[in-house]
C-alpha cells in the first residue's frame, strides 16, 4: 500500500531515490518543489547567516562595478553594429588552453550513485576542448534505478550583476555551428530553456549529433528549427520553436546505450544567421478543424 | 483563427467590458468591467499555443489581479475618512494595469511572448478601461501622478534604445505614449480620446506591416526583400508613430504640448519634447537598418503587394494629419 502511494500518487523521483530533503509531499506529478528535483550539491558547504552576509559584502564592490559596466554597455552599444552578417559564424565558446573549464558543469550517473559512468572535460593534446570518459550501462543494485549510462557537460547560466539570472539572446541567429571531432558515437546537443514557473524549469530542446570517427574535423551547422522539445526528459506532443531569446544553457550528453569509452573534441560552439532559412519548427502539429474536440 | 467561436466570444466580452466601464455609475461596476476585460484577454494571449505564451498569460493574470485588488481596496477606502490614501491606492492599481513606469516590467515579458494581434490588443485595447477610470481621479498637481507620467516618458524613451527586438521597441514606445495619454487625460477626456484614437491608428499601420512580413528582429529588415514602396510605407508609418510632422501622429502631440505650455507645466513639456527625440531616434535606427543594404536581394521573399486594408490604414495614419493641418491653417 505504501509503495503504491509512493510510486503512483506522490512525486515519484524524490520518493524512489530516497533523497534527503524536508519537503512536503504534494499529490501531484506536475509540482516541482526544488529546481534540481532533490539532487543535493555535495560540494556546497553550509554557511551561517553571519558568514553569508560577510561574504556578500565582500562581493558588493565587484557587483556594483559589474552593474556600472552593464549600464555603460547598454547606453553605448549600437545594435546595428552587432548585427550578424550571413555566412559569418559568431563563436560563443572557444575551447583551448585559456578556457576556464570551471564554467562548465560535468556530471555523470555515478555522481549520485546511480551508475558507473565517468567523464571529464579538459584540454586535448592538440589544445582543443576534450569531453571524454567511459559510459557504462551497468545498473546499480539498489532496486530503484532502471536505466543507467549518461555523461553530460553543461554551461552555467549567464548572470547579470547582483547574481540575477539572465539568458543567452540568440534571436538574431538561425543555426548552431559546432566544429567537433568525434569518435563515431552519437551525442545529444541540449539547449536549456528554463522558464519562470516551476512547470517550465526542466524544459529543454535536443538534437542528436552523429559524429564521424576522425581524424578530420567536422563542422555541424544545425538549424534551431530541428530541435525538439522535452520536459524532464520526456518528448512533448506539442512541439514548438526554440525560444531563442531565453536560452539558459548549452550542453552535450553522451548516452547512446553503448558501453565503452567515448571521446569528443570540440573546437568552438558558434552561431550563424542564414536568411534563406525560414523554417520555424520542423515538427508538424496536427490541428483539428473548428468544432472538433481537442484544440 | 479569429473566427473560432471561443475567440469570438472573448472579443465580444472585451467589447462588453469596455461598454460596462464607460456606462458604469459606480467604481464597483467599473471594477467588474476591468475583471471581465482581464479574463477575456487571457485566451487571446494563449492563442499562440507556446510555453512562452502560457508563461505570459500567468504573469498577465497575476499582475492584473494584484492591480485589481489595489483598485478595489482604494475604492473601499473612499468610504472611510482616508480620501488621500484611497486615491493613491487607486492610482497605483491603475498605473500597474496600464503598464506605466515604474510598474512596466511585466509588459515587456508578455509582449515578447505574444503574437502581433494580441500585442496590438495589449498595447491599445487593454488600456481603454484603466484610462477611462484614470480620467476620474487624475490631476497633474498630484505628486504620485506627476512621478508616474515623468517615469513613463523617460523610461519609455531611454530603455528602448538598447532593444533589438521589434516587439520590445514597440512596447517601450507604448510606455512612452502612456505618459502622453495620462497627461492628455489630466486636461480633458476629449483630448485623451483624440490622442488614443490617433495612437491606435498609427500603431495599427506599423503592426500590420510587421505582421505581414513576419519581422521580429532589427536584423531581419536589411535582408528582407521589401518592395521599395512597402519600405517607404513602413518608414512613414514609423515616423507618424514617432510624431514627426506633417504626419498624423504629430497632431495630438502638438495639441498636448500647447496645453502643457498654457497650463505652465514646463517641466512635463520639456521632458515630452526631449523624450520624443529619443523615441524618434530608435524608430529611425530601425529603418536605417532596413535601408542599409538596399538593393541587395539575398532572398526572393516578400515581393507580393500588401492587402488593400493595409494601404487604407496606412493612408489614413500617414496623410490624415496633413489634411487636418490644412484645415487648421
Amino acid at each position: 500500500m505504501y509503495r503504491f502511494i509512493a510510486n503512483k500518487l506522490l512525486v515519484p523521483s524524490t520518493c524512489v531515490r530516497g533523497l534527503d530533503f524536508p519537503g512536503v509531499f504534494v499529490p501531484s506529478t506536475s509540482f516541482h518543489e526544488y529546481r534540481k528535483s532533490g539532487y543535493v550539491d555535495k560540494t556546497q558547504k553550509k554557511t551561517s547567516t553571519r558568514e553569508s552576509i560577510r561574504n556578500g559584502l565582500k562581493e558588493l564592490k565587484q557587483e556594483i562595478k559589474n552593474w556600472t559596466a552593464e549600464v555603460k554597455d547598454g547606453v553605448m552599444m549600437d545594435p546595428i553594429m552587432a548585427m550578424p552578417l550571413p555566412g559569418e559564424v559568431d563563436a560563443q565558446w572557444f575551447f583551448n588552453q585559456n578556457t576556464n573549464f570551471d564554467d562548465w558543469v560535468v556530471t555523470a550517473d555515478s555522481d549520485h550513485n546511480e551508475g558507473h559512468s565517468t567523464c571529464s572535460f579538459g584540454v586535448s593534446p592538440v589544445g582543443k576542448g576534450l569531453f571524454s570518459g567511459n559510459l557504462s550501462t551497468q545498473l546499480v543494485k539498489d532496486g530503484k534505478v532502471k536505466n543507467a549510462g549518461y555523461c553530460n557537460i553543461k554551461s552555467i547560466r549567464p548572470l547579470k550583476s547582483f547574481k540575477r539570472d539572465s539568458f543567452h539572446d540568440w534571436s538574431a541567429y538561425t543555426h548552431l555551428v559546432l566544429r567537433v571531432r568525434g569518435d563515431g558515437r552519437s551525442y545529444m546537443i541540449n539547449l536549456g530553456s528554463a522558464g519562470y514557473f516551476d512547470i517550465n524549469w526542466n524544459d529543454q530542446f535536443h538534437f542528436a549529433l552523429y559524429t564521424r570517427g576522425g581524424p578530420h574535423w567536422q563542422v555541424s551547422k544545425i538549424p534551431f528549427s530541428k530541435f525538439f522539445m522535452t520536459s524532464k526528459g520526456r518528448v512533448q506532443d506539442h512541439q514548438q520553436a526554440v525560444p531563442l531569446n531565453r536560452i539558459t544553457s548549452f550542453g552535450i550528453t553522451a548516452a547512446d546505450k553503448i558501453n565503452g569509452p567515448f571521446r569528443l573534441e570540440i573546437d568552438y560552439v558558434g552561431l550563424e544567421r542564414d536568411p534563406t532559412h525560414t523554417e520555424i519548427s520542423a515538427y508538424e502539429q496536427y490541428k483539428t478543424p473548428y468544432f472538433y474536440a481537442g484544440y | 483563427m479569429w473566427l473560432s467561436p471561443s475567440l469570438l466570444l472573448m472579443i465580444i466580452s472585451i467589447v462588453t467590458s469596455i461598454c460596462l466601464v464607460i456606462s458604469s455609475p459606480s467604481l464597483f461596476i467599473s471594477w467588474i468591467g476591468l475583471e471581465l476585460n482581464t479574463l477575456a484577454f487571457l485566451p487571446l494571449l494563449l492563442s499562440k499555443k507556446s510555453k512562452l505564451a502560457s508563461e505570459a498569460s500567468i504573469k498577465y493574470f497575476l499582475t492584473q489581479t494584484l492591480a485589481s485588488v489595489l483598485i478595489l481596496v482604494g475604492g473601499l477606502w473612499f468610504l472611510a475618512p482616508w480620501g488621500g490614501l484611497a486615491t493613491l491606492t487607486l492610482l497605483l492599481g491603475l498605473s500597474i494595469k496600464l503598464g506605466a513606469a515604474p510598474f512596466h516590467s511585466w509588459v515587456l515579458s508578455i509582449a515578447e511572448a505574444s503574437g502581433w494581434v494580441p500585442l496590438f490588443a495589449l498595447l491599445t485595447i487593454q488600456k481603454i478601461n484603466p484610462l477611462l477610470m484614470l480620467w476620474m481621479f487624475c490631476h497633474l498637481s498630484m505628486p504620485f501622478f506627476y512621478v508616474v507620467v515623468l517615469s513613463s516618458l523617460i523610461m519609455g524613451g531611454l530603455a528602448g534604445l538598447t532593444q533589438t527586438s521589434v516587439r520590445s521597441i514597440l512596447t517601450f514606445s507604448s510606455i512612452n505614449h502612456v505618459g502622453w495619454l495620462m497627461t492628455a487625460l489630466s486636461f480633458s477626456l476629449s483630448v485623451g480620446a483624440y490622442y488614443f484614437l490617433i495612437y491606435l491608428t498609427t500603431l495599427l499601420c506599423s503592426i500590420l506591416i510587421f505582421h505581414m512580413f513576419n519581422v521580429s528582429h532589427i536584423n531581419q529588415l536589411p535582408l528582407l526583400s521589401f518592395k521599395p514602396s512597402n519600405q517607404m510605407l513602413l518608414f512613414f508609418a514609423l515616423l507618424s508613430l514617432g510624431g514627426l510632422p506633417p504626419f498624423l501622429g504629430f497632431l495630438p502631440k502638438w495639441m498636448i504640448l500647447q496645453l502643457t505650455v498654457s497650463y505652465s507645466l514646463l517641466l512635463v513639456g520639456g521632458v515630452m519634447i526631449s523624450m520624443s527625440l529619443v523615441v524618434l531616434f530608435f524608430y529611425l535606427r530601425l529603418m536605417f537598418s532596413a535601408f542599409m543594404m538596399g538593393g541587395v536581394n539575398l532572398t526572393t521573399l516578400s515581393s507580393d503587394p500588401l492587402p488593400f486594408p493595409v494601404y487604407f490604414v496606412a493612408l489614413f495614419s500617414i496623410t490624415g494629419g496633413g489634411l487636418s493641418m490644412i484645415y487648421f491653417l
